[in-house]
């Protein structure tokens, strides 16, 4: 529930460079070369190491975990880290989803036949 | 008072910003506003700004969040003001963030209702990329908040303030500017992007191929419109990432989203539900598109498309 703040609040304490939203990232001469979108542009970060970065989707294709991988992970260790936690500033109350917001939803028929209907309505929309 | 954080392109206040201010006056107290580059008083005097406070430091451009963060976090300190408020833009949020890290305070983003309940905020926010909304309380003096855009349209105040300019003076050394913008690079894509576009065709699994999108990019030129996809498109390699719409891709804003072959699933919504109008081509008569649509067509794509095309092309040649 902490959208766009964990990078950022890291860094910030850690007193280390972050980008947020990246979407390609590679490392060159001990440096982080990070790139966001934005529109048809890329802006394009530098950053010396340890640096914070968060990625979007997109940015890589997701190895699947091997059979193999997976049973060893089982008997992997697991640390734990006690942690003291601050009172939070936000208290939750609840989630509720968006209101369907219905369209008027007009039919403009099946198949190549709805084809000059179709080109009504992208008149009337100003489209054509 | 409250301070509303503005962002500037081209020394001018962003739509965002705007809309960040018509949210401050939902709460209570004299506005002011702060600037990190020189602005015109006159631009932000219809919304009833008091005071601007400018923070002109030319290393500040372009965007470095470290130093604009420490700027933001001093001007807090300075100004103690009760509310901070922000546009919930990727770059504004980064900056409370930071700020709010570095002075211990609370920070709700992409807010789309505000109530003042005492001594704390009500507030109703956009969670999980739009598919969910949260209700919470936030604490705590200053409590800084960043304003969902399409919650909060831009609307002059009744009473617009008559507003000076002041300059406000941050310390900041050179290593807060080790993550500063280095370059802009362009694109592949020319023209029109996804999120600017004022008509946009969308195709999605029914697409079928690579290929099978030529047909949609023609009709997209034949439209003035920009081209997007879902997520099957874009990981299955049959469209770049960067046409993604949806909640890890662009969120699009249209006056009206042509959506092919696209089921209409909850990830895809949420990146073009600010579409004024939806018009559904898809096979499925059942398919969840259809409840979002102003105007459907059941029937292959792969046949309206070029008849489609066809009746354009004939229109365009007179």
């Amino acid at each position: 529930m902490r959208e766009y703040q964990v990078g950022p609040r890291v860094a910030t304490l850690l007193k280390a460079p972050c980008a947020t939203g990246i979407k390609a990232l590679r490392i060159q001469d001990g440096k982080a070369i990070a790139k966001r979108q934005e529109g048809n542009d890329w802006a394009v970060f530098e950053l010396p190491l340890p640096a914070v970065i968060t990625v979007k989707e997109g940015i890589n294709k997701p190895r699947h975990p091997s059979l193999r991988g997976i049973m060893a992970a089982k008997r992997a260790p697991i640390a734990r880290i006690p942690l003291e936690k601050p009172a939070p500033s936000m208290a939750h109350k609840a989630l509720k989803l968006p209101q369907e917001s219905q369209g008027q939803l007009t039919m403009l028929g099946e198949g190549k036949a709805a084809v000059p209907a179709l080109v009504d309505a992208l008149k009337a929309l100003g489209v054509l | 008072m409250q301070l509303v954080y503005i962002e500037l392109k081209a020394g001018k206040p962003t739509e965002g910003s705007l809309s960040a201010l018509c949210a401050a006056r939902q709460l209570a107290g004299p506005i002011h506003a702060l600037t990190l580059g020189p602005i015109e008083a006159a631009s932000l005097a219809p919304y009833g700004v008091e005071k601007v406070w400018v923070v002109d430091d030319e290393r500040l451009r372009p965007f470095a969040p470290t130093a604009a963060a420490k700027a933001v976090h001093q001007a807090i300190q300075r100004l103690a003001p009760r509310w901070v408020v922000a546009p919930s833009s990727p770059e504004a949020n980064e900056v409370l963030a930071r700020a709010a890290a570095l002075g211990g305070w609370g920070f709700a983003s992409a807010c789309t209702q505000l109530a003042v309940d005492g001594d704390a905020l009500n507030l109703t926010r956009v969670t999980w990329g739009g598919s969910l909304f949260q209700e919470a309380q936030l604490k705590g003096t200053p409590a800084l908040i960043s304003v969902d855009l399409a919650a909060f349209s831009p609307q002059p105040s009744a009473a617009p303030g008559a507003t000076t300019l002041e300059n406000l003076s941050v310390t900041l050394s050179d290593g807060d500017f080790v993550d500063q913008l280095k370059a802009v690079e362009k694109g592949e894509k020319q023209g029109v992007s996804l999120a600017d576009a004022k008509v946009v065709v969308g195709g999605g699994r029914g697409v079928g191929s690579e290929e099978g999108f030529n047909m949609l990019v023609e009709l997209a030129g034949l439209l003035n419109a920009a081209v997007g996809g879902s997520r099957v498109v874009t990981n299955n390699g049959w469209r770049p990432h960067s046409d993604q719409i949806g909640q890890t891709g662009a969120q699009i804003a249209p006056d009206v989203y042509i959506a092919c072959g696209i089921s209409g699933a909850i990830q895809h919504m949420v990146g073009c539900k600010n579409s004024k109008n939806i018009i559904a081509i898809n096979k499925d008569p059942d398919a969840p598109i259809f409840q979002r649509a102003n105007y459907g067509v059941v029937g292959d794509l792969h046949e309206i498309i070029p008849a489609l095309m066809d009746e354009v092309k004939k229109l365009k040649g007179k």
